[in-house]
């Protein structure tokens, strides 16, 4: 009688599954750093979109008990719609207007991936509105592209922030040596 | 015996009938009337002064008493005396001596020129033994304001005689000072020495003061002494300390040497004072000055002559660790005493002027001295002071305020309690004004040239010109930063300590400005600013009358009202007025040439024309309201490279505006303003004059009357067009949109398309933005093509940001074929066309996503074919390959091929395109479908999804292709 119980026991907890819907951070950082490598990349604007399906998100089906995550190979997510290449365009047209002042020092990388004038020293008047307005031109940009990013998936809302510490690795992974980041602990330091 | 006895009794009758006799006699003598004439006769001759007695009596003990005493000179009352009593004895009269008198409530009166008179004095020839004095006042006259006044002075005396050795001891009191005051003169004519002592204690009472207490401090100590020196000359050497002796409020502590020479009857006096005193005294003069002045030396050398009455200063000087005093004078002791000299004041730490200055100012910290040179002449209490006061290369630092080099020159006057400053001079050097941290405003160089004026009983007036050099400012956070202000102007004040009336002009040549994202560079813009006002303390109330504040370019702005509570809550009424804004040059000042860097449609945009504006503005920062009238003339918005251009336009609005919200009110009466634009121009079509009325009231935006505009043909009719709170929610759109019969052949020129013909008529009942999105109801129909395309749910999404995108639902019913595909050059196909598109997104001007489901429909009449070029190009669209191999051959032969179905079914989703045909036969999508006459044509695609990228690229081949073709066709 007791052996019937325990193996009845054991069969409703395999039974038991769990449906999980995974945010695809692989695809997303390939997708972040192709775009980035458009956009401010030094051969910028010649790399084509990736190629793949229209939709990332997947199913993974893990059984409770027994740690059977099964991973599938991530498909590339979507970043190639008008209003993404209208954005992508947007900051590539824009880089090389930032790039002297990234290179000077005055603006920095944050930690979120957005832009911060960080010094205005040796700036004229008229030098720091630009830096400030092309600064803040970029981070709107920024922003909206991942929105678009993630209404072009489907991800939902709440993933925004994971979308942007990714595309935060990405541009500092990216950015030229020399250049000012911001570390995880909100210090600064030379590239 | 008995005879012996009556002897010595009728001889002691007779000699106590003879001393009565003589003593009634001496009696009826002296109360005689020629007695007491000859006795104020004798006395007159004696002294030189006019003697009164008004009844003389002998005492008891042949003592002489006199009442109702006065001592005069030209009918001036010298002394006066309640009751004397004099006793003589019989020796005295031939030693000329008093033996003792008694002066009951004297009084005596000096004055100053008495003292220092010139009229040779007649010594007394006569001493007196005893001299009491009970209740006696000595009154000095100095000739200005109430006299010097010591009363209920004691005095006993003993040998008071100047011709021999004397002991005279004194004592009173005195209010002004709460003490007594002793004086004791002992010594001869010939070496006479002479000591005061003057006590203050707790308390004023006379009594305590008469009988001195433990409790009394002996803070004055003096002593004189007095040589006969040869050729009958005096000298008087004197010394003395002073310790905590209390004036006011201040305790003086010190010490002083004096030599005093004179000649016998006083006509040179030669004075030499030495003084040291631990603190400078508060009152110098005749006003009062506190110092923290620290240990004082003084020294005056002079000399007084009694024939012109001058007493002469060879020698003032007086040092301290304020600063040295140097300088020459003269008092002339006349009625009036006048006073002329020169002083040198050198070396005087501005640190030690913080007392006088204005509670303010004593705040900072000075480092540096001034001197002055300083001429005073006239009467004491009337002295006119000149001079010049400066410094050079002065520091101050404070709170919220430093400047390295501060210099000063300025001439003044001060004259009948007027002062005057003229074109005194101010120059400061690195002046920093605000905390860090906070805004601070800095100026290199700052330059004033001013007039100062103070006239008795009439307000402070202050006038002058100034100048700043490479003057800014930087707040908090360096998001607003001026730079470079050169600037120069002049400004003057009435009543500036009180009730300020002020005018005044600042002509700005130079400023850079960051102003968060806004730069203007104002060189060119060369900014006035014109003020006249006035402020009144009580009320803390600013009046504008008026403030004016022109740019170059832009015109000028002028405001004028007032400004209750300006430092706590401001409320404010004000008028702005401006006779001629010119939009051109405030459009490229403040908007484009700030921001075309990273808008660059800025730049490619030009405004014209000008606006008059008056708007009275009411209330708070936190609530007010704006009301009054805009008006524009001319007014035009154009692209520079003249592919457009509307205008001009021309605005007359009443308006009325409340800050931050609206209020409930009816708005019946709301006045309508009047817009017109008389064109609006492209390359390619002309819109005719538009005119509306509108009403901006109460924070809202209303059109009551539809606006007609006369566009491509037909008429686009826009309704009931309002924003219902321009101020709390300006995104708050709805209005309702009626097209009818525009051209759109016109309407594709227009827009760079392929041309068609056709019309665009329909309704939309209503268009709202609200938020995020422009949504609509109600449809738009393009007839076109011989059948209809029906537009609805148009929708704009985020329509201000960059990432804008359009939606709508498409219907096509009844599209010739052959019309369209000759329009677009897509070879010629016949047939009747319908079906819908579902979910159409346009982004950037491309279509982002759709479902779309579009084929052929069979109508009577209307047959079926296709050309050979459209087969061509619908297979190089379908299947990105050249279909020109596929059709030699037998098929060759053929131009045109029937065909019985066509159309498609497309999803488009980030750029990925899934195409599928009209017909699915054995997995294979129909494009295509051939009839079963020859000759027919069969299309399938193999390729079913397709990147919009590629698909772009298709088209490109096929509008070159057809490019190709068309050089080719005869």
């Amino acid at each position: 009688m007791d052996k019937r119980v325990s193996l009845l026991l054991v069969f409703f907890l395999t039974a038991c599954v769990t449906v999980n819907i995974y945010f695809p951070a692989a695809a997303v950082q390939r997708a972040a750093d192709t775009i980035v490598e458009e956009t401010w990349g030094e051969g910028k604007g010649t790399k084509e979109a990736p190629k793949g399906g229209a939709f990332a998100s997947e199913r993974i089906y893990a059984f409770n008990g027994f740690a059977r995550e099964a991973f599938a190979q991530e498909a590339d997510i979507n970043i190639s719609n008008p209003a993404i290449r209208s954005l992508k365009d947007s900051i590539r047209t824009r880089s090389d207007s930032i790039k002297p002042y990234m290179d000077k020092g005055n603006v920095g990388l944050n930690r979120d991936g957005l832009l911060v004038v960080r010094s205005t020293e040796g700036l004229n008047l008229k030098e720091r509105a630009e830096a400030q307005q092309l600064v803040e031109a970029e981070n709107r940009d920024r922003e909206a592209l991942y929105a678009e990013i993630a209404k072009a998936n489907n991800f939902p809302r709440e993933k925004m922030p994971d979308i942007k510490r990714i595309f935060a690795n990405s541009w500092i992974d990216q950015a030229r040596s020399g250049w000012w980041i911001q570390d995880a602990q909100g210090n600064w330091r030379k590239k | 015996m008995s005879t012996l006895k009556k002897s010595l009794k009728v001889a002691g009758t007779l000699l106590l009938g003879l001393v009565l006799f003589c003593y009634v006699s001496a009696h009826l003598v002296v109360r005689s009337e020629t007695f007491r004439n000859r006795i104020q006769s004798e006395l007159s001759a004696r002294t030189g002064y006019e003697v009164r007695i008004d009844d003389l009596w002998l005492t008891p003990w042949l003592g002489l008493g006199a009442s109702g005493l006065s001592i005069s000179r030209e009918g001036k009352v010298l002394f006066q005396g309640k009751r004397i009593d004099c006793f003589l004895l019989p020796h005295d009269f031939f030693r000329g001596r008093i033996h003792r008198l008694s002066l009951e409530e004297p009084v005596l009166r000096l004055s100053l020129q008495d003292l220092f008179g010139s009229e040779e004095k007649t010594s007394p020839d006569f001493s007196i033994g005893t001299l009491n004095v009970d209740g006696g006042e000595f009154v000095l006259e100095t000739g200005q304001g109430d006299p010097l006044a010591l009363r209920s002075i004691s005095l006993k005396a003993n040998n008071v005689d100047l011709r021999g050795e004397t002991g005279l001891q004194l004592r009173t009191y005195i209010p002004a000072v709460n003490g007594s005051a002793a004086l004791s003169i002992l010594g001869g004519p010939t070496d006479r020495r002479a000591e005061i002592v003057m006590h203050q204690g707790e308390e004023s009472s006379l009594k305590r003061i008469l009988s001195q207490t433990s409790k009394e401090k002996a803070v004055f100590q003096a002593r004189f002494q007095m040589k006969a020196r040869e050729r009958e000359s005096y000298e008087v050497k004197g010394s003395g300390t002073v310790d905590g002796f209390r004036w006011g409020p201040e305790s003086i502590h010190g010490e002083f040497a004096s030599l005093l020479e004179s000649d016998a009857k006083l006509t040179n006096l030669r004075l030499a004072l030495d003084l040291k005193m631990a603190q400078l005294p508060t009152k110098l003069l005749f006003t009062e000055i506190s110092l923290d002045s620290g240990p004082v030396t003084a020294m005056l050398r002079g000399n007084y002559s009694s024939s012109d009455k001058t007493l002469t200063l060879q020698k003032i000087n007086l040092a301290s660790s304020i600063g040295a005093l140097d300088g020459e004078g003269a008092i002339a002791l006349e009625e009036t005493a006048t006073l002329t000299s020169k002083l040198r004041l050198r070396d005087v730490m501005l640190a030690s002027l913080k007392p006088l200055m204005p509670a303010p100012l004593r705040t900072l910290t000075y480092t540096g001295k001034m001197a002055a040179d300083i001429n005073l002449s006239g009467p004491y209490k009337d002295l006119d002071i000149t001079g010049l006061a400066w410094n050079d290369g002065a520091k101050i630092v404070g709170e919220g305020i430093s400047l390295s080099q501060l210099s000063l020159k300025v001439p003044f006057r001060w004259t009948r309690s007027s002062l005057q400053v003229k074109a005194g001079g101010f120059q400061g050097k690195d002046l920093v004004l605000g905390r860090k941290g906070e805004t601070q405003f800095r100026i290199q160089e700052a330059s004033l040239l001013g007039d100062v004026v103070k006239e008795s009983e009439k307000p402070l007036q202050i006038a002058g010109e100034f100048q700043i050099r490479k003057g800014g400012f930087s707040g908090p956070d360096q998001s607003k930063v001026g730079e470079g202000l050169n600037a120069k102007g002049r400004l003057s004040c009435e009543d500036c300590a009180g009730d300020p009336s002020f005018k005044g002009e600042a002509r700005i040549e130079s400023l850079e400005l960051l102003w968060n994202k806004f730069f203007g560079d104002f060189k060119n813009e060369k900014p006035v600013i014109r003020v006249e006002g006035g402020y009144r303390r009580e009320t803390d109330e600013l009046t504008l009358k008026p403030l004016r504040v022109a740019l170059a370019s832009a015109g000028e702005l002028e405001i004028k009202g007032s400004v209750k509570r300006l430092l706590g809550r401001p409320e404010f009424n004000l008028e702005v007025l401006s006779d001629g804004l010119h939009h051109a040059g405030f459009y490229d000042f403040f908007v484009r040439d700030a921001f075309q860097t990273v808008y660059p449609i800025l730049g490619r945009v030009g405004l014209a024309g000008s606006s008059q504006l008056a708007i009275r503005t009411q209330g708070s920062l936190e609530s007010f309201t704006a009301e009054g009238k805009l008006r524009v003339q001319q007014g035009e918005i154009q692209e520079r490279s003249g592919r457009w251009r509307v205008g001009p336009i021309a605005l007359d609005l009443p308006l009325r505006l409340r800050f931050p919200q609206a209020i409930k009110e009816t708005e019946d009466n709301a006045p309508v303003g009047r817009l017109s634009v008389r064109e609006i121009k492209t390359l390619s079509t002309t819109v005719p004059e538009i005119r509306t009325a509108f009403i901006l009231w109460n924070n809202s935006l209303r059109f009551p009357e539809p606006i007609r505009v006369s566009l491509f043909g037909g008429t686009c009719v826009i309704e009931k067009l309002a924003w219902q709170d321009v101020i709390g929610s300006p995104e708050d759109l709805s209005f309702s949109l009626r097209l009818d019969g525009l051209r759109l052949l016109e309407l594709t020129e227009t827009l760079g398309w392929h041309r068609f013909g056709g019309t665009l008529s329909g309704s939309i009942p209503a268009v709202h933005w609200g938020g995020d999105s422009l949504r609509s109801d109600g449809a738009i129909a393009l007839d076109v093509f011989g059948g209809r395309v029906t537009i609805r749910g148009m929708e704009i999404e985020e329509p201000l940001s960059p990432v804008r995108s359009i939606k709508m639902d498409a219907r096509l019913d009844g599209l010739d074929l052959e019309q369209a595909s000759e329009t677009f050059e897509f070879g010629r196909i016949s047939g009747v066309l319908e079906g819908t598109v579902e979910g159409l997104v346009i982004a950037r001007g491309q279509p982002s996503q759709f479902q779309a489901d579009i084929h052929t429909i069979e109508k009577s009449g209307i047959s079926q074919w296709i050309s050979v070029e459209a087969l061509n190009k619908i297979t190089v669209l379908s299947s990105g390959n050249d279909a020109g191999l596929l059709y030699g051959g037998l098929a060759g032969f053929f131009d045109f091929f029937r065909y019985s179905k066509l159309g498609f079914k497309a999803v488009l989703k980030n750029d990925r395109m899934l195409l599928r045909g009209i017909e699915t036969k054995n997995q294979q999508e129909y494009l295509v479908v051939g009839t079963l006459l020859p000759p027919t044509v069969n299309i399938i695609s193999h390729t079913q999804e397709i990147g919009f990228s590629e698909l772009l690229r298709r088209l490109e081949r096929v509008q070159k292709k057809e490019n190709a073709k068309s050089e080719t066709r005869p």
